[in-house]
C-alpha cells in the first residue's frame, strides 16, 4: 500500500490496455449525418467590416484632422477669421527643442520633406500603437 | 490525431460541403464514444452524448478557433456533456459484492487464456471505475485510454495541471484498492 505513484501507475496499467478502447456503435456516423443534414449548414464566422477597417479608418480620421487643424492653425488664418477660437491653442507651446532650417540650407531638397518624413514616422508609430490595441484579444 | 486532415476537412465544411464532415465522425467516433462510456458507464447513453457532442461540434464549428486540436476541442464537448448528464442522475452506488464472482469462468468460456485474462482486467476496471465519481472517470479515461498529457487533460476538463496530478494519484489509488478488493474477494469464491 506505501508504494511510489510511478509503481500504482505500472499496477494500474496492467490492468488498463488503451488499445481496448470501446467502439461506437454499428450506424453511428449514419445517424449524426442524418441529424446533421437536418441542420443548417455553418458559416464561418466574418469579421464586421467596421470591426475589420477600425484601424485605418481611426488612422485615416486622425490623418484628416491632423491636416485640418494643420491648415486651421495656419498664421493667415488665425490672424483674420477664426483666432478668437484658436488664438488659445495657438499660444500653447510644447517644449520642443528649436529646429533650425538654416542647417539644411546647402541642400536643394523640397522643404516638404521635411516634415513629410517626421509626419509619416509619426502616424507609424500611433498606427502600431492602434493595431495593438484593438487586436490584443488575437494573441 | 492528424490536425492537417482535421484542418482540410472543416474547411470544406464550413465551404459548404456538409459530406465532409463524415470523415471527422469516422476519425473520432471510437475515441469520443469511449471517453463518453467510461464517464457515463452506460453504453446507450454513451451513444447519445457522444452523437450529441457531434452534432454541437458541427454546429459551433465556425468558433473553432483551431487554439488547440479539433480532437481536443471535441473532446472538450464530450467530456462536458458526459459529466452534465451524470451530475443530472440518480447515483446508484455498488457494493463490491455487486462484482460478478464467476465473470473469470465466464470470460474463459469461447476464447483462450490470454484473452480470457484480459476481458477479466477489462471487466475489473469497468466495475472500478463504476465505483468513482464522473470527474475520476473522465481523468482516467482520457489519461490511460486516450493517452493525453496533463496539459492535454487541462485544456479539456479546465482543471490546473497540478490538480490534475493529485487527482489522478488519488484516483488511482483508490482504483487499485477497488480492484485488490474485488480480487481478494474472487479468490476465496474459487477456493
Amino acid at each position: 500500500m506505501n508504494k511510489s505513484p510511478e509503481f500504482r501507475e505500472d499496477i494500474l496499467r496492467k490492468y488498463i490496455n488503451p488499445e481496448k478502447i470501446e467502439k461506437a456503435p454499428e450506424g453511428f456516423s449514419e445517424k449524426i449525418m442524418q441529424d446533421i443534414h437536418a441542420e443548417k449548414k455553418p458559416v464561418a464566422a466574418g469579421v464586421p467590416l467596421i470591426r475589420k477597417y477600425m484601424v485605418p479608418l481611426i488612422s485615416g480620421l486622425i490623418t484628416v484632422l491632423l491636416i485640418i487643424a494643420s491648415i486651421l492653425l495656419s498664421p493667415s488664418v488665425v490672424d483674420y477669421e477664426v483666432s478668437p477660437l484658436i488664438k488659445p491653442l495657438m499660444n500653447f507651446r510644447l517644449a520642443l527643442p528649436e529646429f533650425s532650417f538654416e542647417n539644411f540650407s546647402n541642400i536643394n531638397l523640397p522643404i516638404l520633406l521635411v516634415y513629410i518624413f517626421p509626419g509619416i514616422f509619426m502616424l507609424s508609430i500611433f498606427d502600431r500603437f492602434l493595431n495593438s490595441f484593438f487586436h490584443r484579444e488575437r494573441r | 490525431m492528424d490536425y492537417k486532415g482535421d484542418l482540410y476537412f472543416i474547411g470544406q465544411v464550413l465551404a459548404g460541403n456538409q459530406n465532409a464532415f463524415r470523415h471527422i465522425v469516422e476519425k473520432h467516433k471510437d475515441h469520443a464514444f469511449n471517453l463518453a462510456i467510461r464517464i457515463c458507464c452506460n453504453r446507450e447513453e454513451a451513444e447519445e452524448i457522444a452523437q450529441d457532442a457531434f452534432v454541437k461540434a458541427y454546429k459551433s464549428l465556425a468558433q473553432f478557433k483551431m487554439k488547440s486540436s479539433f480532437a481536443t476541442w471535441l473532446y472538450r464537448i464530450v467530456y462536458n456533456t458526459s459529466i452534465s448528464l451524470v451530475r443530472s442522475r440518480k447515483k446508484a452506488l455498488l457494493s463490491i459484492e455487486d462484482f460478478p464472482a464467476d465473470i473469470i469462468d465466464f470470460a474463459g468460456t469461447n476464447t483462450n487464456d490470454e484473452e480470457a485474462e484480459s476481458e477479466y482486467r477489462n471487466a475489473i476496471v469497468n466495475f472500478a471505475l463504476q465505483k468513482l465519481s464522473e470527474e475520476e472517470r473522465g481523468l482516467i479515461g482520457l489519461y490511460y485510454y486516450e493517452e493525453l498529457s496533463i496539459e492535454e487533460i487541462g485544456a479539456i476538463s479546465g482543471i490546473s495541471k497540478s490538480n490534475i496530478k493529485v487527482r489522478l494519484f488519488r484516483t488511482r489509488q483508490k482504483m487499485l484498492e477497488i480492484i485488490q478488493k474485488v480480487e481478494k474477494k474472487n479468490l476465496v469464491y474459487h477456493e
